[in-house]
């Protein structure tokens, strides 16, 4: 008897902690979805959580009711119908009773929390957070929030797009929105030392009203007076004395062989 | 008695009825569901179908008091439940009748009058008879099995839904198919064998096994199936007048209970409650004029519940 209790609890515990994984997965992937749809209006992470959240203990009680012993009997027919009489009839105590528990442990030995998973599911919940993270790094990358949309004008939406994207480049440095791209003159501040900096723009652009003939100029052939040659250096060499004829005789024979 | 020896035991009777009936294989079992749940079953098709032959058969099997009513139209209470004759010492003596026994075959019940239907039926759901002023009780195990013939229009008086509601079953015989109607033709029309038959189940035997079966476990789910069926046999207003009472839910559950045990399971199927919705709910009903007028029977709205 206790044994089948035992066995009972252990198949409602293994189904809780697939159930529980997979609303996990399931509310990762309502976390992202909604994540990326809220990554253009400057709205905090959260709010693509609370979403998510939410689902996920729907998802759980919905999974806690819905995975019943009938549903292990589903995947597991061997103990079709046995499974839910032992459990109904756990209070009586007869040979039938008896022999009907002992059939289902033998049985439910065989049952493996494998047998719970579904694994095409799993895969495509993996694919698809998959999926949905690249993308997040994409849109991160294109920098998608510097969009405001709250300039956007939905009676004309192709026009206040150009608009947006022609006045505010995606991408780069500095405070978009702003027209001075030298700065506020507060950046100007080392630690806690206001610096004393002006800063000049200036221009490489050419202006070719500008331009003018060009003048001719005289150059001087003659050298200059402190240019001097000196004469090279001889290079002496410290050979010992008893090695000298023999120097002398190896250069001797090198020249010779020219 | 083990369970696996119970069932072999079943399994052993049914083959020795095979030697006597040839196919009638549901019908067979659905006798021994009535016997195994303490139960009284009807059993309702042609002649010619082994209707009795296979009440006899059982009982020869069984090591019970057996004893058979002919009924017949002019046939009075007392001569089935017994009267009080006065003896040679010129005392009053109570002669018990026929319906003393164990297992009593009422053959042809639709030909018995209302007064000796009313009596049997009483003795059927009271288990004792009343003469006089003495009480007697009839011995356990105590089953009736009548049979009824369903094309007789004259001379007949069909019970009515209420009392055909004391027998757990109503078990239909079906015409055999042809393979079993040619060994039907070639063991008794052209050979002269007697098949003797010996009785293999003792009364305690007997005992044991209606124990058992109320010891075979159900799920709740399942039963709530058995008595969801049936309530829904109040509910189908369109297909029945008059749907089957709670009896028919202890009834419904009993028999699949039986079938199980008998199938040799230690629990209760689905499939069991299916099976055994036929034979328990098809006298338990009242058909529509509707119903009646597309020519559907009780079986057919008993398959469109089962949907």
């Amino acid at each position: 008897m206790h044994q089948i209790i035992t066995i009972i609890k252990e198949i409602k515990s293994e189904l809780f902690k697939v159930g529980f994984f997979q609303s996990l997965i399931n509310s990762f992937i309502v976390f992202l979805i909604f994540y990326i749809l809220l990554m253009p209006f400057k709205i905090q992470w959260f709010a693509a959580a609370t979403p998510a959240i939410l689902l996920f203990f729907l998802n759980l009680l919905y999974l806690t009711k819905k995975r019943n012993l009938e549903y292990v009997e589903t995947l597991f027919p061997l103990v079709n119908e046995q499974l839910r009489t032992a459990k109904d009839n756990l209070n009586k105590d007869n040979e039938i009773t008896r022999r009907l528990n002992q059939e289902v442990i033998e049985k439910a030995r065989r049952i493996k929390t494998s047998f719970f998973i579904n694994f095409k599911a799993l895969n495509l919940s993996i694919i698809i957070v998959i999926a949905l993270s690249v993308s997040i790094f994409f849109l991160s990358y294109i920098n998608l929030n510097k969009i405001d949309f709250n300039e956007f004008n939905f009676n004309n939406p192709l026009g206040t797009l150009q608009k947006i994207t022609s006045n505010k480049p995606a991408g780069g440095s500095g405070e978009s929105g702003n027209d001075n791209i030298f700065g506020k003159e507060s950046v100007a501040i080392l630690g806690n030392n206001e610096l004393n900096l002006k800063l000049n723009p200036s221009s490489t652009e050419l202006n070719v009203e500008d331009l003018q003939d060009t003048e001719e100029k005289n150059f001087d052939t003659a050298f200059p007076q402190d240019i001097k040659s000196s004469a090279e250096a001889n290079f002496k060499e410290e050979i010992p004395k008893e090695n000298q004829e023999i120097v002398k005789k190896y250069f001797e024979k090198i020249t010779e062989g020219k | 008695m083990k369970l696996e020896e119970a069932k072999k035991n079943m399994d052993l009777l049914i083959s020795e009825v095979r030697k006597v009936v040839v196919g009638q294989t549901e019908m067979v079992k659905d006798v021994l569901v009535a016997i195994l749940t303490d139960s009284h079953a009807l059993l309702e098709g042609y002649p010619g179908l082994a209707k009795t032959l296979t009440v006899k058969t059982i009982a020869s099997l069984m090591d019970l008091k057996f004893s058979r009513i002919q009924n017949t139209p002019d046939l009075m209470p007392s001569d089935i439940t017994g009267t009080n004759i006065v003896n040679e010492r010129r005392e009053f003596k109570f002669q018990p009748g026929p319906i003393f026994a164990n297992l009593v075959l009422s053959d042809e019940i639709n030909r018995a009058p209302p007064k000796l239907q009313s009596a049997l039926l009483e003795v059927m759901q009271e288990r004792q008879v009343t003469v006089g002023n003495t009480t007697y009780k009839l011995e356990r195990p105590f089953f009736v099995l009548a049979t009824a013939n369903p094309i007789e229009q004259e001379g007949v008086f069909n019970l009515p839904e209420a009392q055909a509601d004391r027998f757990l079953l109503k078990i239909k015989a079906q015409y055999p198919t042809t393979e079993e109607e040619l060994e039907i033709v070639e063991r008794y029309a052209e050979s002269n064998t007697q098949i003797k038959l010996k009785p293999i189940m003792k009364k305690e035997t007997i005992e044991y096994l209606q124990e058992l079966t109320k010891q075979v476990p159900i799920a709740r789910d399942i039963k709530r199936y058995a008595v969801d069926l049936v309530r829904s046999t109040r509910t189908k207003k369109d297909l029945i007048e008059y749907g089957a009472s709670p009896r028919a839910s202890i009834g419904l559950i009993l028999a699949s209970k039986a079938r199980a045990l008998l199938e040799g399971r230690n629990y209760v199927s689905k499939e069991d409650i299916k099976t055994m919705a036929y034979p328990v709910l098809r006298h338990r009903i009242l058909l529509t004029f509707e119903a009646e007028r597309n020519n559907l029977s009780e079986d057919d709205v008993i398959r469109e519940l089962l949907k």
